[in-house]
């Protein structure tokens, strides 16, 4: 017959905290966009690996993007852009994805701290801790967090964290057939992604920049950088993106100074009154 | 499904984005939702004015999105050497509207193909792939 005696340490041990895993290069997306094909892959092979439901069978007649938006159950959203009107007309496609900011404003307004930089520096959302608040969905100024209906909680691109730890890239990145997503340690990827705007650059290709490759303005630099041939907005990326703790500061400034302000108000009508 | 064509011809034939569109020949005919874009482009061939529609051919009466198939407009015929359809392109009219009659040769109901039992109780996200009803 066992004991079933339960000893203080056993008590503590709820408590314990495990060591945390060991910081690891930081790791990221290239996103080469002259060279995605719009083949959807990437789309495909995350919701494959990630177990994500096939969903939103709809046309929407918007060229070939029926995805149509980074949602809860889709992590990787190929953009198509159709650019017909002069003589030489293009279709630009982007795979688009977290963006891994190196200063997330998810990050920064998860109040249960759920959202958390993995080992690999990589923005993960730790499912069993994250309450569904939704802060994050309003803070992302990429609409990249998006809340589940069923479980109410929040879900992104996890850059395959699970793989990741088993020395294996993440499942788009694999399945890219022209190498357009490319993943690697982040500091190696911006130089690779520098050579190559260097490259179409000399080739004549001189509307090729990277966007997200340094911090711009109140913005960080991303973990996820992409090669674009046109302005952000275009591809439906922010031009300028806002954090929002940036103006925190400002913000309450302001509401003090109006709460001031319609106090002297208030006391300067109720003094002409008596 | 749906039938890539240019401004031009939707212009000709009256036919508006994301509206139905039949595509026919002397082999069948199939309706398609009409994806109106410049991409398509008419060739000029001889002094004549040539259109061209885009079909895809990724749709049956069975899977998770159903549609019409293109290959009821294609002759069948195989390359020997890769067992591969080469019929790929061929000359077909187009007109605005929907079929009137369906072909009676497919069969009618449209199956919920393949069938995925939705786990009782369980999150969508963590139901496998396909739809959790």
């Amino acid at each position: 017959m066992s004991t079933d005696t339960v000893s203080i340490s056993d008590l503590l041990d709820a408590w314990a905290r495990p060591e945390p895993p060991q910081p690891q290069e930081e790791t990221g997306f290239f996103t080469d966009t002259t060279v995605c094909i719009g083949c959807k892959a990437c789309e495909v092979a995350c919701k494959q690996w990630n177990q994500l439901p096939a969903d939103h069978f709809q046309w929407t007649g918007n060229s070939y993007d029926n995805t149509v938006t980074l949602s809860d159950t889709t992590w990787r959203h190929v953009a198509f852009v159709e650019q017909f009107d002069g003589h030489a007309g293009r279709w630009l496609m982007m795979s688009d994805v977290c963006k891994h900011c190196r200063l997330a404003p998810c990050y920064e307004v998860c109040p249960t701290g759920a959202i958390i930089y993995n080992e690999f520096g990589n923005v993960y959302v730790q499912q069993d801790i994250c309450n569904g608040c939704g802060y994050c969905v309003a803070a992302c100024p990429f609409g990249v967090l998006d809340r589940n209906h069923d479980d109410g909680r929040a879900h992104k691109c996890t850059l395959c964290y699970d793989r990741q730890k088993e020395g294996m890239e993440p499942a788009c990145a694999k399945s890219c057939p022209t190498d357009s997503i490319r993943f690697g340690p982040i500091t190696q990827l911006r130089e690779e992604a520098k050579q190559r705007v260097e490259q179409l650059h000399a080739r004549g290709e001189t509307d090729a920049y990277l966007y997200g490759a340094d911090a711009a303005g109140e913005y960080s630099a991303l973990n996820s950088i992409f090669l674009l041939k046109d302005k952000p907005s275009v591809y439906n990326l922010p031009d300028a993106p806002r954090r929002p703790a940036a103006h925190l500061k400002t913000n309450y400034l302001l509401s003090f100074g109006a709460a001031l302000g319609l106090a002297a108000v208030s006391a300067l009508l109720f003094a002409r009154e008596g | 499904m749906f039938v890539e064509l240019s401004p031009e011809l939707a212009g000709e034939r009256g036919i508006t984005h994301g509206n139905w569109l039949v595509v026919w020949n002397r082999r069948g005919a199939l309706e398609a939702r009409a994806m109106v874009t410049k991409r398509i482009r008419p060739l000029h061939v001889n002094g004549r004015v040539l259109h061209q529609v885009g079909i895809p051919f990724h749709w049956g009466y069975a899977g998770e999105t159903v549609g019409s198939i293109a290959n009821d407009l294609t002759a069948i015929l195989a390359d020997p050497n890769v067992s591969m359809h080469e019929a790929k392109a061929f000359t077909c009219n187009v007109r605005s509207g929907r079929l009137e009659v369906r072909d009676r040769t497919r069969p009618e109901p449209v199956y919920a193909w393949p069938t995925r039992e939705a786990a009782p109780q369980t999150p969508k996200s963590d139901q496998p792939e396909g739809q959790a009803i």
